[in-house]
């Protein structure tokens, strides 16, 4: 026998065994850094308070809040329906599968945004879907819809529009007619709330087709 | 021996094209950045409070070796930034040049403050440059949208002004308890403001 085929089959040998260590980069668990920084840099993740309201409002059935604000905080004050991971445990695999519930929406706040972006940066590292964050957190939540300023009168129609949707969804978290703080007459409040029933109503209708 | 070619040329080939495939997959499978922290650890590195800078220190310039990172996009940036910042937006920060940059300040002993318009815009790129290893870079809380306040409105320096910190809660739950206070009247209040949710949902609903 040819000793250069024998040589020639050794080292057919040796490349397809090569082969075989080759990393393949399908099959890892985590997102790459390079991938991660352009998912930082995509504001897609970033959700509305005013929309997170509508779809409590709404019953949203795919929208699941993840509040991952500390045991206590959520325990004083929490977004209805909100699911509690405080952001250290945001890792452990008791939660993987809430997370990974297929057609929900998950969408993490904290007090701020930073929190809620972290957890979500760390989920989007372990390959978790349908994750947002709530930009501006509760803080901007509270004093949007709960605190919300009347606006000015040379205000635009999206700016009053704005406003009687919040002033509805005021009325629907905390259960009062009244602007909070403002001593006004309730005749003043009641047909501004005659025109916050009817808008909602086709925002959201418009909205979930 | 050329015999041996001639009579061979469609293996050897095959066997030179091997190679090559194997070198190449070899080079690209190599990513440039690694992580350095598994996400447990990136965890914990989180509970370090040490790395937000507040706006006014680096006003007042207390930590003079600190070079600021202006992560935000050039445009933006020659619209106006922090003397003396340096401009590296968040898509190039994996760049040669940045590595390289970040790689000879932590060599001097110095750190980097990123900031963006907001705290929220330099905190992810913060956390992911932290994840991989480099660990000289701090945040400038408030942002650039905050900063810029400061030399027209001092009060904000003032300590007690905390509005340029990110997550401390400003929820007033009482506003919530109001509604459990008063049980007696809200009988005929709470009624209509129930049918307002009811109705939403219906409609909501038909109209799709």
């Amino acid at each position: 026998m040819d000793r250069r085929y024998t040589i020639l089959a050794i080292l057919a040998i040796v490349l397809a065994a090569g082969l075989l260590v080759i990393p393949d980069k399908s099959k890892t668990k985590e997102t790459s850094p390079e991938s991660m920084l352009l998912a930082v840099n995509d504001p897609a993740r970033f959700i509305t308070t005013d929309d997170v309201t509508e779809r409590i409002i709404g019953g949203d059935p795919t929208l699941q809040l993840i509040d991952v604000r500390p045991a206590d905080q959520f325990n004083k004050f929490a977004l209805p329906g909100a699911v509690n991971i405080p952001l250290d445990s945001v890792l452990s695999p008791s939660y993987t599968e809430l997370l990974n519930q297929p057609g929900k929406k998950n969408v993490f706040y904290s007090n701020g945004d930073t929190d809620a972006d972290a957890a979500w940066q760390l989920c989007k590292r372990l390959k978790t879907d349908n994750i947002y964050v709530m930009k501006g957190g509760l803080n901007l939540w509270f004093n949007t819809i709960i605190k919300g300023a009347e606006p000015v009168s040379t205000a635009s129609g999206n700016d009053l529009d704005l406003y009687s949707f919040r002033q509805a969804a005021r009325q629907f978290f905390t259960g009062q007619g009244q602007v909070v703080g403002t001593p006004k007459a309730d005749e003043v409040k009641k047909p501004v709330k005659v025109n916050v029933v009817k808008k909602p109503v086709e925002e959201s209708s418009g909205g979930g087709c | 021996m050329k015999k041996f070619i001639k009579k061979n040329w469609i293996v050897l080939s095959a066997l030179v094209v091997v190679v090559l495939i194997i070198f190449i997959l070899l080079i690209s499978g190599k990513p440039s950045v690694t992580y350095k922290l598994n996400p447990q650890e990136a965890l914990i590195a989180l509970s370090d409070t040490s790395v937000f800078v507040s706006p006014a220190d680096v006003f007042n310039k207390k930590d003079k070796t600190a070079i600021l990172v202006d992560v935000r996009n050039s445009d933006e940036f020659t619209r106006g930034h922090i003397e003396n910042a340096v401009n590296v937006p968040v898509l190039e920060l994996f760049s040669s040049r940045s590595l390289r940059f970040f790689k000879d300040l932590a060599k001097s002993g110095q750190q980097a403050i990123l900031y963006g318009n907001n705290q929220l815009q330099a905190n992810s790129p913060w956390l992911l440059l932290k994840q991989t290893g480099i660990e000289n870079v701090k945040v400038m809380q408030g942002g650039y949208d905050f900063y810029k306040m400061l030399p027209v409105n001092d009060s904000l320096l003032k300590t007690g002004n905390l509005c340029w910190k990110n997550e401390i809660p400003v929820i007033d739950t009482a506003e919530f308890n109001k509604k459990a206070a008063e049980p007696t009247e809200p009988v005929a209040v709470k009624k209509p403001v129930k049918v307002i949710p009811v109705k939403k949902e219906t409609s909501s609903g038909g109209g799709c």
